[in-house]
């Protein structure tokens, strides 16, 4: 018998034993529960953990049937066999001969049965809880489409993906972390389509991984992507977003407890490519995703250019909008770098506490943020209209393309303190580096620049524009045949 | 020796489009050596054919071994001397780096007059170049891609808004005065024209068409280089000989609609081109200076380059005689001909000669032994 802390790798045939072994385990802790009772002669429990269990079911498809069956004079062994084989009504059985895998197991809702003078216990799927209904998704709305959205449980989110995809080769595979927490991760994708090297990749990534605890998928992105300013790994709460990247030879990555699905790997193109775009018509479609390629630009460049123009380059602006510049301008304190600065600063707070905010005082904050601190700036003439028309406008634009707000947010800054110390020259430069650092990475051996640079025409009718089904639906590009891709095909 | 290929033709060829854009946009007849700016036709054609000549010594050497780039021949052929060959390549890609980034100073001093220090741009753009050549060739040339449709997109809308102010009177016979512009021009576009250089280095490395991207990218910078002579003549006429930048001219004159005065997007897309060309030949030096010193990284070196191109380009505005030097063709079209053509042309030969020298030595070795086996007989 181990202590505390070295798990022993099997399980007694003495049921004190192993008893006495769980109690240690959890040191009294008041959701563990033995329920001791007698199969004729012989001692036997069942080790469950509270609320993680269905007890009815427990008393109906265990307890009840056990005792009805009126066993007796057997060794441990045959009566715990003949309990599995033949008396049990629970679908879920697995034997247990390791504690480890058994604790595992016990603190995912399964119930182990116990008898005394067999050296194996029984697992029995109970599991029940309480969870968060399934909803519409909160981040990713479309217009046309499911209005489902991943839950907690990753069991529910398996059934949801499974639901859309009803063939054999969509495959499951439950992970393994090296976490205290031992959160049940699950690889999803299409046998056929996915690429071996990369799932291979990705398996290695997440077993070198070494966590506490993993609270949320969140905690797994950065092990598994590149390091860089733009995600290599994507998320999405949509089940039906999932199931269209995993159809493209993607892995899905579902983490229990989060609402989220990590999508590995994600190019930098499919930040503007959204559900909707495939439910809507072809030109439509197309006119959305060069708006919000153009939002996205927007939301970075506009402010630090209206602040280079404002400063260095004057002459870049129509005499009509630099005279009313100069207007505003010459009734404020600040200069325009550091009122774009301000304005910024102001903005990310009031985001930051509208989502923070308890939903009673959300709207007090926004009319505090709108109301009181715009208006309020510009009467008082802190700031100039023109600036905060042009920090309110690049900030609806960056909610265009939602996936890339970090990025966002913090470029846009950026490009600000470029624009009011290196004018024009700075802003065009930092587009120069924005553009290697996007060239430079590579997601699981797949440019993320592709299929732009390097170009695939043949893969713009779903880049630069979004071609009819009737043109799409000749053949899928996986992946792994992205030109410039190192992964190896199947 | 094997390489792995790390850079497809398609985005190797779009770097080279971008470096023979921008000395499309900074011709002026200062340098070009007269006013008969339409005789640049003639020697865009020339350069055009120049390069498809050029490039043979190179093409043949790199069918003998394609795993090999012209680093690799020097050390193969010549021994030590090799080391001197890719010193030699180190430093010309750093010579053409300080023209580039000079003219743009000349420039930005001339025709913008920045409220911020000169040297704070130079520190920029050389940062930023450095930041780009540590990323490697496989991204600079990525990015490219980027860059060259947004400088086509940019040059395309300069020179269709230009289109309506052209003045048919403005057209001169070409050759009027003679061959020595049209020669001095096409010295100056070849002498410039680092693209053979680059693809000296980097061909092992390269996958894809690169026989069809050698015809795209020559023809691409011919037929648009005719393109911008001839616009600029048509709408700048005389007023060609006294403009330093006619191409910043003529997008500060062009316009449509509410979109005028491109010289925005003329110093947009010659920044980016300027930062792309530094970047590709910073790392190309980097990968030189590997070479000579034989270590895996060569960081070191793509700093110690981007701080000289940095000090020898501010001395370059400052000096009239460096200027002169630089500028003009006595500098760099000697060390383009050294670099793009005489040395792999050198190297060829002597890759022949020892070549053949083998295989007599294998044949008189084979007709010994057929003697030997004779007399034994």
């Amino acid at each position: 018998m181990g202590t505390k802390d070295q798990v022993p790798q099997k399980i007694s045939a003495s049921l004190l034993e192993n008893l006495i072994y769980l109690r240690r385990q959890f040191d009294g802790s008041m959701d563990f529960i033995i329920r001791r009772f007698q199969i004729g002669e012989r001692k036997a429990a069942l080790i469950t953990i509270d609320n993680l269990i269905d007890k009815q079911t427990i008393a109906q498809s265990i307890l009840n049937p056990i005792r009805r069956a009126g066993l007796d004079k057997q060794s441990g062994t045959e009566m715990m066999k003949e309990i599995r084989d033949s008396i049990l009504t629970t679908v879920d059985q697995e034997q247990m001969v390791e504690f480890d895998t058994l604790l595992t197991k016990l603190m995912s809702g399964f119930a182990m049965l116990a008898v005394d003078g067999c050296d194996f216990m029984l697992s029995i799927g109970v599991q029940s809880y309480a969870y968060r209904s399934i909803s519409e998704p909160s981040n990713e709305v479309v217009q046309r489409g499911s209005r489902e959205s991943f839950v907690e449980p990753f069991v529910i989110n398996i059934s949801m993906i499974r639901r859309r995809m009803k063939t054999p080769k969509l495959k499951f595979e439950r992970v393994q972390l090296q976490s205290e927490s031992n959160t049940d991760v699950c690889l999803c994708y299409l046998r056929d389509k996915v690429s071996p090297e990369i799932l291979s990749q990705l398996k290695s990534n997440l077993s070198k991984i070494k966590l506490g605890a993993v609270m949320a998928s969140g905690y797994l992105a950065p092990f598994i992507e590149r390091r860089g300013l733009f995600n290599g790994v994507g998320v999405s709460e949509r089940p039906d977003t999932v199931c269209g990247k995993i159809s493209e030879g993607r892995i899905a990555v579902i983490v229990d407890g989060t609402p989220n699905v990590l999508i590995v790997p994600y190019l930098f193109i499919e930040n503007f490519q959204t559900f909707d775009d495939y439910a809507a018509r072809p030109f439509f479609a197309t006119f959305t995703r060069w708006l919000k390629v153009f939002a996205f630009f927007l939301s970075i460049f506009l402010p630090g250019f209206y602040v280079a123009s404002g400063t260095f380059h004057p002459e870049f602006l129509p005499q009509a909008l630099l005279t009313k510049i100069v207007q505003a301008q010459a009734g404020t304190p600040f200069s325009l770098m550091v009122e774009c600065i301000m304005i910024h600063i102001i903005y990310e707070i009031l985001r930051e506490a509208g989502l923070r905010v308890p939903k009673p005082l959300g709207h007090a904050v926004s009319i505090v943020g709108g109301l009181v601190v715009g208006e309020a700036a510009v009467q008082s003439g802190l700031v100039g209209p023109p600036t905060l028309m042009v920090i309110a406008l690049t900030a609806i634009s960056s909610y265009v393309v939602p996936s890339l707000y970090e990025q966002t947010a913090v470029l846009r800054l950026v490009f600000i303190l470029i624009g009011g110390t290196l004018g024009f020259w700075g802003i065009t430069l930092g587009f120069g580096m924005i553009l290697i650092s996007l060239c430079a990475e590579s997601v699981y051996k797949i440019p993320f620049s592709a299929p732009l640079s390097p170009l695939r025409l043949k893969s713009m009718r779903d880049v630069a524009i979004r071609a009819s089904w009737k043109v799409l639906r000749r053949d899928t590009e996986n992946i792994q045949d992205m030109p410039g891709s190192n992964a190896k095909k199947k | 020796m094997s390489r792995k290929c790390v850079i497809g033709a398609g985005p190797l060829f779009s770097l080279l489009l971008v470096s023979s854009l921008i000395i499309m946009i900074t011709v002026n007849s200062t340098w070009t050596g007269g006013g008969d700016f339409l005789d640049g036709v003639i020697s865009c054609a020339i350069a055009f054919a120049a390069n498809f000549i050029a490039v043979i010594p190179l093409g043949l050497l790199y069918r003998r071994k394609p795993t090999m780039n012209i680093l690799d021949h020097g050390y193969y052929l010549t021994g030590w001397f090799g080391g001197v060959l890719a010193l030699f390549y180190g430093f010309y890609f750093l010579t053409v780096d300080c023209y580039y980034l000079s003219v743009f100073q000349v420039f930005n001093a001339n025709m913008i007059d920045p409220e911020m220090p000169s040297w704070l741009i130079v520190i920029a753009v050389l940062a930023a170049a450095v930041y780009a050549a540590w990323k490697g060739v496989e991204s600079i040339t990525r990015a490219s891609v980027f860059i060259l449709v947004m400088l086509l997109a940019g040059l395309a809308f300069i020179l269709l808004t230009s289109i309506a102010q052209v003045k048919p009177e403005n057209f001169k016979p070409v050759l009027y005065n003679g061959w020595e512009q049209t020669i001095r021009s096409t010295m100056l576009f070849l002498g410039r024209s680092t693209g053979l250089a680059t693809l000296a280095v980097v061909l092992p490395v390269t996958k894809g068409g690169k026989k069809t991207g050698f015809a795209v990218w020559n023809i691409v910078t011919y037929v648009l280089m005719s393109a911008i002579i001839v616009i600029m003549v048509g709408v700048l006429g005389n007023a060609l000989q006294i403009q330093m930048f006619p191409m910043h001219t003529l997008a500060a004159v062009s316009g449509i609609g509410p979109f005028q005065r491109m010289d925005s997007v003329f110093l947009g897309i010659w920044l980016l081109g300027v930062f792309i060309k530094i970047a590709v030949d910073l790392y190309l030096f980097g990968s030189c200076m590997q070479r000579v010193f034989r270590i895996r990284r060569g960081g070191f070196f793509i700093i110690g380059g981007a701080l000289a191109v940095g000090a020898v380009s501010v001395l370059i505005t400052k000096s009239v005689a460096l200027q002169h030097l630089f500028f003009d063709i006595y500098l760099l079209a000697p060390l383009t001909l050294l670099a793009s053509f005489v040395i792999p042309l050198v190297l060829l030969l002597i890759d022949t000669l020892k070549s053949k020298n083998k295989s007599i030595r294998l044949m008189e070795e084979t007709l010994e032994v057929q003697n030997e086996n004779r007399a034994l007989d």
